[in-house]
């Protein structure tokens, strides 16, 4: 054996120049490796990676779109963004949209989906009616509850005049305003998390429920809290951070319906962020908020991939 | 039969009453817009709740939706854009993913932390300096600007590494054996094997690009070129709470290609966003 | 007195008949394998005692009761699933206290901290967690009642299925192929262990299993499944030695018994292969009967007599046996022989061998399987008066 090695070594010290053939078919697979590769690093470099850098290092400058010059200010850019009462107002009520919108979605979400999963009949049927809105294009759809949030002539205000309710201005009212667009966040938003809730379902072994039977286990109740909710554990911690992310990127009903208003009242980061960077061209100060946006974003998606790290737990 | 025991007959029927009651408030936004875009003016405007118009106003609305915008301009650039994106985010996603799945080479594990990195990016945080960069280029307000952001979708990568990490190396080989060569073996025998993940994620992108709002808003001037949800906003700031008739109709017509879609491959289309979005 | 007992059920699901009219009585006390080949419907019997399935007709029994309609958690069994079925979130201690909690404690008790205030929860709370740990000793898990299933291995998860199963005393056991996720070494330990302890509790267990050799070890009684119905219900012995169905005969004992064509010739006298058997059957002469001839109850012979004239196909030899596979004219498939490795020294593949069948060993089938009543040669005359 050592012997063949040696001869070997022999014979290939002997052609200078030729490599082994291992080494030459790793060298290919490495170039074929990088050409494959190369058109997505190149993508990724111009269009993420550059980018992120360019962002945080925008949001040291004074730079507007078309100035001549710009300049280092520092951390000019923050201080002013964090004596402004505009951006606290805009983070405070993102993070109230955020508040009402998760915890919402989800529980509904979870109790669609387990009415949908606790019969038979029209299971098709129902979790088709629940999805349509994820797919719905938002911005036709944000017209069309404009108009059903009319004032006078809108459906919802209508049928509260039927049971007896007052009316409400509810897109111009500031204490209504933000309520109202998570309404249609959460309305958007829950199918989503009951389609991601009936997978987690299904994927629950049914022998666990025939177990819990032969164990005693005779209400839905305690059903409920023997198998199916300690099971669903992990999804549901899922479903939160994500919905947490989708719901933190509120802008498109906010630019249609309120454009932040009425006075502020609904003036959330993203929109911020937009007017300050595409309205007013600041974009040193945009870019500061988008490094704010970013910081949020990125720790809810560090919590939910360490959550999929998780998620083998039980297994 | 699901969770357990079958329920009893008052339960079923509480289920469903739960649930009829529920899918009516989630699509009443639906009904409306439609009913409204059946309706003339004059009833457009009552005190008085009215599903079903006394003098349908249908072709009136939709002609009028048709000539106030130009609709089939927006729904083809829809499909232009979403298409060009979904084609070029494969073509630059697949082999990438190849590479990162069946080959050995150094820099793998650098490559796709950059990737798991890229995932973590929300698109809206690097508007800005796209925006500048595109300024720069003098692309904005074109097609391009639509569709050159999207081009690279890491999350597709990432997808499709873990599709092609199941598909058994001795596929590659054999392919090999067979003198088929790499770029051969990306198309010709890994995209084949992939058609699920593919479409997918396929499904995902068109949605997500179909209903894109943030970026269109910001990188597009000229109406010719507006996407869908552009569109309709546009109409609707023309129109600003006079014409609802034809609004509602107009946002009919822009939901419609989606919705219907949907509504034919129901589970393609769950699966595609609940799978893409679980990931 | 049968502690469970079926009449007649029948199990369609949509068009099929999983059950087409099983009876059976299982007495108290008794160890019963329902035992058959995949899809022969053994499981979807144990889960219609269960009543995790409800049968489309008939009764199942339990303590003399008819429990048609009632849910499975209220007819006092207990059950060992094939993937055993735990909790993954709760611990070992958990896992085997659910049975006990559920039943002794309403669901206000059960509540985290809330149900500790309440009267008397914490002296039901010390009696269960006191049976939870007999239960560990006795299955030696007393070291593991901290872990999570996901901690342990496949044998330790298989035993606290059955802790959870046997911390109550329920009417019966219902054991679900407990041992089929198990590596070969652990299972042939883990069918000792559960022989040993139905033995210790006494209790009356219902086995589904499709591994014929854990049925033959460890029960009283073997019920064996075919398409659907019991084809018969015997002991071990019963079953292997008579099998009333050539199904049985082929499904029962490894290596599988020969199965042999033969005449029924005068006075019920059987030839196969041109040679006499000598045992007689009920049936008329020119009868085709099938034989069935279990591998040990072939002998080679070197004497001059008629035998089966047939030359070595292959030798299987597993050092503690040998089979000997023999091709004889006149049978498709080759004759099985089992031997000592001590006799089977001298025997070389191609070379010629002449088999003999052991005296009265032989079991008869007509042409639709089921077995012909045998009677030995010298009972003969009195057969006919």
């Amino acid at each position: 054996m050592a012997d063949v090695t040696l001869r070997q070594d022999a014979a290939v010290a002997a052609r200078p120049g030729r490599r082994p053939a291992r080494d030459i078919s790793r060298l290919r697979e490495q170039w074929t490796a990088i050409a494959l590769s190369a058109p997505a690093l190149f993508l990724m470099a111009l269009l993420l990676i550059g980018p992120v850098a360019a962002v945080l290092v925008m949001s040291f400058t004074d730079y507007q779109l078309g100035a001549s010059a710009i300049a280092f200010i520092g951390l000019e850019n923050y201080r002013d963004l964090f004596s402004d009462r505009v951006f606290w107002t805009s983070l405070g009520n993102t993070l109230r949209y955020v508040a009402i919108v998760v915890p919402a979605s989800v529980a509904l979400g979870l109790g669609v989906a387990l009415l949908i999963e606790s019969g038979d009949s029209l299971k098709r049927f129902y979790r088709a009616v629940f999805f349509i809105p994820v797919m719905a294009t938002l911005i036709a759809m944000a017209i069309s509850w404009e108009y059903m949030l009319h004032p006078q002539f809108g459906l919802i205000n209508l049928l509260l005049k039927k049971v007896g309710l007052a009316p409400h201005a509810w897109l111009t009212d500031p204490a209504l305003a933000l309520p109202t667009l998570a309404v249609i966040g959460i309305w958007q938003l829950f199918g989503f998390n009951m389609v991601l809730f009936l997978a987690g379902l299904v994927s629950i072994p049914r022998h666990l429920y025939d177990a819990a039977e032969l164990d005693g286990v005779r209400s839905a109740w305690s059903r409920f809290w023997l198998v199916t909710w300690p099971m669903l554990g992990p999804v549901t911690m899922f479903v939160v951070i994500i919905s947490a992310i989708r719901s933190f990127q509120v802008f498109d009903t906010v630019q249609v319906l309120t454009k932040g208003g009425p006075n502020k009242a609904s003036e959330v980061l993203l929109y911020t962020m937009y007017s300050e960077g595409f309205e007013f061209f600041r974009s040193g100060r945009a870019a500061a908020i988008a490094v704010v946006f970013l910081a949020f974003v990125l720790t809810l998606t560090v919590i939910k991939a360490r959550l999929i790290e998780k998620r083998v737990h039980y297994l | 039969m699901s969770i357990a025991t079958r329920l009893p007959r008052p339960a079923a029927i509480a289920r469903h009453l739960v649930l009829l009651v529920l899918a009516a408030v989630t699509l009443l936004p639906f009904v409306w817009m439609i009913s409204t875009s059946l309706k003339p003016q004059a009833e457009v405007f009552l005190s008085e709740i009215r599903w079903w118009p006394e003098k349908l106003h249908v072709v009136e609305n939709y002609t009028a939706a048709f000539a106030k915008a130009p609709l089939l301009r927006f729904l083809l650039n829809g499909a232009v854009v979403t298409a060009a994106i979904f084609v070029l985010q494969v073509a630059v996603a697949l082999p990438a993913a190849y590479a990162l799945a069946k080959l050995r080479f150094r820099g793998r594990q650098t490559v796709f932390a950059l990737v798991l990195f890229c995932v973590l990016i929300p698109p809206q945080a690097i508007a800005v300096p796209l925006f500048l960069l595109f300024h720069q280029l003098g692309i904005l307000d074109s097609y391009a600007a639509l569709i050159v952001p999207f081009t690279i979708s890491v999350f597709g990568i990432f997808l499709m590494r873990q599709f092609f990490l199941g598909v058994p190396d001795d596929l590659v080989d054999a392919a090999r054996m067979d003198g088929i060569s790499e770029v051969g073996i990306v198309w010709r025998v890994m995209l084949p094997t992939a058609i699920p993940a593919v479409t997918a994620f396929g499904i995902f992108s068109v949605v997500a690009h179909w209903n894109d709002y943030f970026w269109p808003l910001i990188v597009l001037n000229s109406e010719p070129l507006f996407t869908p949800p552009l569109g309709v906003a546009a109409f609707r700031n023309a129109e600003a709470g006079t014409d609802y008739g034809p609004l509602m109709a107009a946002a009919t017509v822009i939901i419609a290609p989606l919705v219907v879609a949907f509504l034919f491959a129901q589970r393609r289309f769950i699966e595609g966003i609940a799978f893409t979005g679980l990931k | 007195m049968a502690q469970v007992a079926v009449r007649k059920i029948r199990k369609s699901f949509d068009r099929t008949d999983v059950l087409r009219g099983v009876d059976l009585d299982i007495a108290h006390g008794e160890f019963i394998s329902l035992v058959g080949p995949s899809g022969c419907g053994k499981s979807t019997l144990l889960r219609v005692i269960a009543g995790l399935e409800t049968q489309t007709d008939g009764d199942v029994l339990i303590g003399e009761q008819n429990v048609n309609g009632v849910r499975a958690s209220r007819r006092d069994l207990a059950m060992v699933f094939q993937s055993y079925a735990l909790y993954p979130h709760l611990s070992v201690f958990d896992n085997i206290a659910v049975p006990l909690r559920m039943r002794r404690l309403n669901a206000w008790q059960r509540l985290p901290v809330a149900g500790r205030l309440v009267p008397g929860v914490r002296r039901i709370d010390r009696e269960i967690g006191a049976e939870v740990e007999r239960v560990a000793a006795l299955l030696g898990l007393a070291d593991l009642l901290g872990r999570k299933p996901g901690q342990l291995s496949g044998g330790q998860r298989q035993r606290v299925a059955v802790g959870r199963a046997i911390v109550r005393h329920p009417k019966a056991f219902l054991l679900d192929e407990p041992l089929s996720n198990l590596d070969a070494k652990l299972r042939v330990h883990m069918r000792a262990e559960i022989a040993q302890l139905h033995r210790r509790l006494g209790a009356t267990f219902i086995y589904v299993t499709h591994d014929q050799a854990e049925a033959m070890t460890m029960s009283d009684r073997i019920a064996v499944m075919m398409a659907g119905n019991i084809v018969q219900v015997g002991t071990p012995d019963e079953i292997y030695s008579h099998p009333r169905d050539i199904r049985v005969a082929e499904f029962i004992g490894s290596p599988k018994i020969n199965i042999l064509p033969g005449r029924v010739e005068a006075e019920g006298r059987v030839v196969v292969l041109g040679l006499p058997l000598d045992q007689r059957v009920d049936a008329a002469p020119g009868t085709a009967v099938r034989v069935g001839i279990r591998p040990e109850a072939v002998r080679p012979t070197s004497g001059s007599e008629p035998a089966w004239k047939g030359s070595v196909g292959y030798v299987e030899n597993l050092g503690s046996e040998v089979f000997v596979h023999v091709e004889v004219g006149g049978v498709d498939e080759p004759v099985l022989v089992r031997l000592e490795p001590s006799e089977a020294r001298a025997i070389a593949v191609g070379s010629p061998l002449a088999l003999l069948p052991r005296p009265s060993a032989a079991s008869f089938f007509d042409d639709r399987g089921h077995s012909l009543p045998v009677r030995p040669l010298a009972y003969r005359q009195a057969a006919h008066g």
